[in-house]
């Protein structure tokens, strides 16, 4: 399953560097960092965009 | 030995291992054979010793049981490295003359929130707009919501809670909703396990979450399911408390202006609805009220099922049962999870006993006979 909202699309150069980082370790298999949020939110960004920019 | 660096809990989920760091509230979904190599690098005293047994046992090149050496290192470094809460130093902030007193009644609960403008009230009153009642002199717990410079700040009960930058908008409306489920459930934020960025529906015997990325049709198909009878526990911010139930936020269901000719047709009074004009780029949007009848009044239900789901129009319809690992890439990162270790241990305890589908669906009467399946079984 792929995640693909805008507020998840990383740059190709993030997932490389992303990649890079755990490079050997994901090559032998099943290898994923979940991170929660940090503190609690409502759907990242409304649809209209943001009333105070 | 580094049993220092080792994460707090493991649990066997299907093929693959999760783990928790304490330190970090970090979640590791690894394979069996990774597992074996953290196992080894744990026990193992020098990179010399780990070298050596993974040259021997899996018959790897030395310079590649050096990367996993360093990789390994970094990872359980990083991942026993404390997170801690960015604190700005709070300058002392006077409330603000409001100018938009509302009261909401939930159930026998009465809440009054003084935004202080038009445009701070729009932040929060569509959702719960169903609920406005008039202003009355009685017990009911305050907030205060207004901007002062670039921040947006909720007060309870006069009291300071947080602030968020305002373009962190849905961190203040994600705190503003737990805040409203305390009071709602009369309890405190200590005593939540997870808010989930998913929307549940309920029989009124159990319930199921619905997961899936912006756009894919959550809310269209939880307004759908209500149409359908269901009951909508909440939709797309799930509480669940200590007792490992889902609880009940009775927001409005946000639909898009995409999904209006589908949905006038399904749900009585659509149509009268206000659209509201939402952001700089002018979006239409409706706000459905949750069925308020009395059989759909039960706070809370247990939830064994999970279904992700995905709308597309070019797709043949299928619902087919995907591994819990698959789920939690989408459920974790865009969820709250309590940093509590008897949360996170209640946690993982739930994710070993839930059942998984995805949902790919191009035909809603198809997504709402699956619905009637999942929960006949």
């Amino acid at each position: 399953m792929k995640r693909n909202s805008p507020q998840d699309q990383i740059t190709r150069k993030e997932a490389m560097k992303k990649m890079g980082k755990y490079a050997a370790l994901t090559a032998m298999g099943t290898f994923l960092i979940l991170n929660p949020k940090k503190a609690h939110a409502t759907s990242p960004t409304d649809p209209g965009g943001n009333p105070f920019d | 030995m580094k049993t220092n660096l080792a994460p707090k809990h493991v649990r066997h989920i299907n093929d693959t291992f999760l783990l928790w760091f304490k330190a970090s509230n970090r979640y590791v979904i690894v394979s069996n054979s990774i597992w074996r190599l953290i196992g080894i690098y744990i026990k193992q005293d020098t990179r010399n010793l780990f070298v050596d047994q993974l040259k021997i046992s899996l018959q790897l090149e030395d310079s590649k049981c050096q990367d996993l050496f360093d990789e390994i290192s970094s990872f359980l470094i990083d991942s026993n490295a404390h997170t801690q809460k960015k604190t700005e130093p709070l300058n002392r902030i006077i409330i603000p003359k409001v100018n938009c007193v509302t009261c909401y009644k939930f159930n026998t609960t009465v809440i009054q929130v003084n935004f202080e403008t038009p445009l701070i009230q729009s932040i929060i009153h569509p959702q719960i707009a169903h609920h406005q009642t008039p202003v009355i002199s009685t017990n009911f717990r305050e907030f205060h919501i207004f901007k002062n410079q670039n921040h947006l700040y909720l007060f309870r009960n006069n009291t300071y809670i947080d602030h968020y930058k305002t373009t962190d908008l849905h961190l203040l409306q994600g705190r503003f909703a737990l805040e409203l489920t305390n009071t709602i459930h009369k309890t405190i934020i200590d005593n939540w396990v997870a808010t989930f960025h998913a929307s549940t529906i309920a029989n009124g015997k159990e319930s199921i979450m619905i997961i899936g990325d912006s756009g894919n049709g959550k809310s269209t198909l939880s307004a759908l399911l209500m149409a359908s009878g269901f009951d909508v526990l909440a939709d797309d911010f799930t509480p669940m408390y200590e007792d490992m139930s889902l609880y009940r936020y009775p927001s409005a269901i946000s639909i898009k202006k995409g999904a209006f000719s589908l949905l006038e047709s399904k749900i009585p009074g659509f149509n009268s609805l206000k659209t509201h004009t939402n952001g700089p780029k002018k979006v239409n949007l409706k706000y459905v009220p949750q069925n308020q009848s009395s059989d759909h009044k039960t706070s809370n239900f247990q939830c064994k099922t999970i279904v992700y789901v995905k709308f597309d129009e070019n797709k043949r319809s299928e619902l087919i049962p995907i591994s819990v690992e698959n789920i939690l890439q989408t459920l974790i990162p865009d969820s709250w999870i309590s940093p509590n270790e008897k949360h996170a241990l209640k946690f993982m305890n739930w994710l070993s006993e839930i059942t998984c589908y995805e949902l790919s669906y191009s035909n809603n009467d198809f997504a709402i006979r699956k619905f009637n399946e999942l929960f006949d079984h």
